[in-house]
């Protein structure tokens, strides 16, 4: 190894080191000026002790907690209303139709000759359309949705320019759908999470730009005096993924190794440095105002922020260990993956030990639990992230089907819960209206829940069976294909269950928006200092 | 400073911008000073065409390129998937497909292991004619039925239980120029001298031995 | 929004609204200290070890580079290959089995070389006994030896086009070379070749398969010359059960027997030994006693 990349490696490692001391010094001398009353931000006076969920105990109008109203923070919601409403109806839809592709590509893996004498349903587009749909279409735009209706909230003054947020969610959805059907028409780029052409990603670069733009001129006239941890998150993503999304799609630019190098830092940074913040920061808004207390350590959330900017950055060659690539970049990111354990505890620790103070607040409200599920979800796919990378864990695990459920848990099983959470919480503000049949949040909570634990177990037990398989000398590619069949086959059992869930919430989603649902008590006409203070 | 956006932005970004110096920029140039590997030439105007194929069926979802090496296993090496290769035996490709996925076996050096181009038609057409236990999909699209083959025309060589009846099988273009790709992919050749070779040894170090 | 100056300065003002009694001394828990400070000294010695490690092997490779030749590059693709002997050696329908294919089978020539010489783990057939070659053809037929595609082709030959293929592929005399493509250690695959391993009871292949590898018909094929990725593939193969065709499961005992390092050792150097022509049957050897006896015309079997 030159002495100079030896070096620049040992100056990697060594800065995060450094930033990450830096760090707890200052929150430790209390250059942050960080207390636990910032963790308050997110109540109005006198709200804390008093739990906030309007389908509390499964039905509408339970108690005194779900008539408690904030007028303004509806008349915050009002200006970003019609958007995000869109996006949510919009993502629903992708999420349906990205969970049907997953279906059929998971089915296909075990009925090969099933829809196979057309080319855009060959196995290799399917798959890559599922992709696309949920990350792009479903994740994202979900996530927008939720940061569109968060912020305001947060910094206690409604959304700036909602039209062009709108018509950025328009761009978006345009290109997300002229993406999806360039693949299937088999134009791609060819690397995995970049295979919409360019071209149609300008539109992505325009739409997201359009909607990152009324989210930072919310943050700049602010007024709240903190910046609520939610806020670090979204905006931190909001800056993250275009610098990711544009340098990874530069047409012409990377070519061999070097743009699997480029593809895994920018795919594994789609992840941690965009949906990650997007769910995370969700969590820490919803968790505290669903239970009615602030977080647990609020200075630790500091310590989560930029310690995940600081490691997760830099941890996307793990899914090349053992490729063509220089060992000090492998070495480097399978350190920082384990370095991860700290930013991730962090946000444990806040996250979960709020909710385990108020475990009562879960048999009554469903939003919780799917927010609640997600952030231990996080815990725990980051957790087994990090053991993925060692090099003895992912000799067996690298190629195979369980980097799938790896994948799954952290896409699925944490953001898209949290996300679900935050839909079903935020619609009835949304719309005046509450949930028609709050029995379908339950069912869409079990099936999911069951269908994913299936799927999950299924994949992640058959791909380690599948992985030592690979390394027996021995034993042949048939004994390691028959071998994983089943496994396939109950991974496609699970994935019918997710779907048949996903059905439950558009059409749930979509009977709210076309009206059904008994209307809110409105109270425009509330106590006059509720709309003074801070509007 | 939490209470600041300019802050928050440009710490986002300086740790960004380090980590796209330590991930790409650096990796890149050192990758990038490596010649192509003595032996290796560059593809041939059908083998392009064909890669095209191997790229818009998604054949890497599947399939990975980069079989690995004895320190770490030798299971690949078992298999016929050659030795391992190096940052430069990728020179020539845009967009690389090094897989991540082992559905399907290692193809880096499949024009080595099997170079027979009607092994690749038949096995195309219906991988079930060969091993009954695949789960690779047909690519029965990719050829054309007709009643006799014209002059000129590749005839799929195919078992009685997957002959159409009274028909022949025929390859198209795509199908043609996608096993020219595959034909192509070998990897084998053995240049040079054993100098810097740029790919992930830490299984071989960790163990404490040389490859 | 000002940074608040929290340092310790005694009675600044009205007391502090933010401050909570049960919140802790130390905002971050001691617990995650310790996580961090674990995590940054295991990272610290893998780095280090690695780094070590790595500068210690690129030492050596340089050592080893004074040490010893370039590896040889093997030469180039024989231009000769067409015109080693024997390979013009057949009838119409032979030819067409050999370059075409012929029913579902495809040419043998397109995988197996237009010498039969091989590539990667397809064998080289060149000069293996007759006997032999048709005997796998009919293992491969009947699922005795178990592989798909060789399974596909034999379907389609009959058992006279199988002995027609063998005699024209056992005719062919191939001189040309491979060089060692495993990485193997030579050095141990010559005592193993040569002397065997009776600390786990593993007899030298020689023993068998000829004093100089060149195979004994009708049932030892020749080894010497052979590709070396199939010799392993094949030893791997029978040691995990994948091939059982083996007459008296002779092989399938002495692979077990290997550790799969000696395997890729053997194996590297089995296939670096110059091809010879293989040993006439045993019978044949007793009862001729000039290998005069054999016809001109054609090489050793």
């Amino acid at each position: 190894m030159p002495k100079t990349i030896g070096l620049l490696l040992a100056l990697s490692f060594t800065a995060s080191l450094c930033a990450l001391g830096f760090l707890i010094w200052a929150i430790a001398r209390r250059q942050f000026s960080l207390s636990q009353r910032d963790a308050n931000t997110i109540f109005e006076p006198g709200e804390t002790g008093a739990p906030d969920d309007p389908t509390a105990f499964g039905r509408p109008h339970a108690g005194t907690e779900a008539h408690r109203f904030d007028a303004m923070r509806e008349r915050i919601d009002l200006a970003g209303r019609r958007t995000v409403l869109l996006m949510v109806a919009v993502a629903a839809f992708w999420l349906v139709l990205g969970s049907v592709f997953g279906v059929i590509a998971s089915l296909k893996l075990h009925l090969p000759d099933w829809l196979s004498s057309h080319a855009p349903l060959t196995f290799g587009r399917v798959r890559t359309m599922h992709l696309n749909l949920v990350a792009y279409g479903w994740l994202s735009v979900a996530g927008i949705a939720s940061a569109l209706w968060i912020v305001p909230r947060i910094f206690h003054t409604p959304l700036r320019h909602p039209g062009v947020a709108m018509f950025g969610a328009m761009v978006w959805t345009l290109g997300v759908g002229m993406g999806v059907t360039a693949i299937a028409l088999g134009y791609t780029q060819g690397v995995e999470w970049l295979e919409i052409p360019w071209q149609v990603g300008l539109l992505l670069a325009v739409g997201g730009g359009c909607l990152a733009f009324p989210l930072v001129m919310t943050a700049r006239h602010r007024k709240s005096h903190h910046i609520y941890v939610s806020g670090w998150y979204f905006l931190g993503g909001l800056v993250w993924f275009p610098v990711l999304y544009l340098i990874a799609n530069l047409p012409g630019l990377h070519a061999g190794v070097q743009q699997a190098t480029v593809n895994w830092w920018y795919a594994h940074n789609v992840l941690g440095l965009w949906l990650t913040p997007l769910g995370v920061g969700t969590a820490y808004y919803l968790i505290p105002k669903i239970v009615g207390q602030p977080v647990y350590s609020y200075s630790l959330s500091l310590l989560g922020f930029w310690g995940l900017a600081l490691f997760y950055s830099q941890v996307g060659i793990h899914h090349l260990i053992g490729a063509p690539v220089p060992t000090w970049l492998v070495t480097m990111s399978i350190v920082h993956s384990v370095m991860m354990f700290i930013p991730v505890i962090a946000v444990a620790i806040n996250q979960h030990t709020t909710v385990a103070r108020n475990a009562w607040a879960l048999k009554e409200s469903v939003a919780l639990r799917f927010v609640a599920l997600g952030a231990l979800m996080y815990t725990l796919s980051s957790f087994q992230g990090s053991i993925q990378a060692l090099r003895s864990v992912n000799s067996v695990t690298h190629f195979t089907h369980y980097t799938v459920g790896h994948a799954h848990l952290g896409a699925y099983g944490f953001t898209t819960m949290v996300l679900f959470g935050a839909i079903y919480y935020m619609l009835p503000y949304l719309t005046g209206r509450d949930w028609p049949w709050p029995r379908l949040l339950k069912l869409h909570f079990w099936l999911v829940v069951g269908g994913f634990a299936l799927y999950f177990f299924a994949v992640s037990l058959g791909g380690w069976i599948q992985g030592i398989g690979l390394l027996d000398a021995g034993s042949s590619f048939e004994a390691v294909t028959r071998a994983t069949i089943p496994y396939l086959e109950a991974r496609s059992v699970g994935g019918t269950l997710m779907t048949a869930g996903h059905f439950v919430f558009a059409f749930h989603i979509a009977a709210l928006m076309l009206g059904k649902g008994l209307p809110r008590p409105s109270h425009a006409d509330q106590a006059p200092q509720a709309l003074n203070a801070g509007a | 400073m939490m209470n600041r956006l300019i802050p928050i932005f440009v710490g986002a970004i300086a740790i960004l911008a380090f980590a796209t110096l330590m991930l790409v920029i650096i990796p890149g140039a050192q990758i990038r000073d490596q010649a192509p590997t003595a032996g290796l030439v560059d593809y041939s105007p059908q083998q392009l065409a064909g890669r095209q194929q191997y790229i818009n069926q998604g054949c890497v979802y599947c399939h990975s390129q980069q079989p690995r090496a004895a320190g770490q296993t030798l299971a690949d090496m078992a298999k016929g998937w050659g030795p391992a290769p190096t940052a430069s035996d990728f020179a020539f490709d845009r967009p690389h497909q090094l897989g991540t996925m082992r559905t399907g076996p290692d193809l880096l050096n499949v024009g080595a292991r099997l170079p027979s181009r009607d092994w690749h038609l038949t096995h195309l057409y219906q991988p079930r004619a060969i091993f009954d236990w695949s789960i690779m999909p047909a690519y029965s699209y990719l050829f054309e039925r007709k009643k006799a083959a014209e002059p000129g025309d590749v005839v799929v060589r195919l078992p009685p239980e997957y002959q159409p009846q009274g028909e022949v099988v025929v390859a198209t273009k795509d199908a043609l120029d996608l096993v020219a790709y595959l034909q192509g992919l070998n990897r084998t050749y053995q240049g040079g001298p054993a100098g810097e070779r740029v790919r992930d040894e830490g299984y071989a170090l960790s163990k404490g031995e040389q490859q | 929004m000002k940074k608040t100056d929290s340092r310790n300065r005694p009675a600044q003002g009205p007391v502090d609204e933010s401050f909570d009694p049960w919140e802790q001394v130390r905002p971050v828990p001691l617990f995650v200290l310790a996580v961090v400070f674990a995590l940054a000294f295991w990272g610290v010695l893998t780095y280090i070890s690695e780094y070590n490690a790595q500068r210690r092997g690129l030492e050596q490779k340089a050592e080893a580079n004074l040490a010893a030749p370039v590896r040889p590059v093997p030469p180039a693709a024989v231009a000769s290959l067409a015109q080693a002997p024997g390979v013009a050696n057949l009838d119409a329908a032979t030819l067409q089995m050999v370059a075409v294919g012929k029913g579902q089978a495809w040419s043998c020539a397109s995988c197996h070389g237009e010498a039969g010489e091989g590539n990667l783990n397809t064998p080289r057939l060149a000069g293996q006994p007759a006997e032999y070659l048709h005997k796998q053809l009919q293992d491969f037929k009947s699922g005795l030896r178990h592989n798909e595609s060789m399974a596909f082709v034999a379907r389609a030959l009959s058992d006279e086009d199988m002995a027609k293929l063998a005699a024209y592929y056992a005719g062919i005399d191939l001189r040309t070379t491979t060089a060692p493509t495993l990485g193997g250690d030579l050095e141990r695959g010559r005592v193993i070749a040569e002397k065997g391993d009776w600390k786990t009871d593993v007899p030298s292949c020689f023993s068998c398969h000829g004093m100089s590898g060149e195979g004994v018909a009708p049932g030892f094929p020749a080894l010497a010359g052979q590709k070396p990725d199939y010799i392993f593939a094949q030893l791997a193969a029978w040691r995990g059960g994948e091939r059982k065709n083996s007459p008296q499961e002779l092989m399938d005992g002495i692979a077990r027997r290997m550790s799969f390092e000696d395997m890729r050792a053997v194996a590297d150097y089995l296939g670096s030994l110059p091809p010879r022509p293989s040993a006439p049957p045993l019978q044949a050897a007793i009862s001729t006693s000039t290998p005069a006896s054999t016809p001109a015309s054609t090489p050793k079997l």
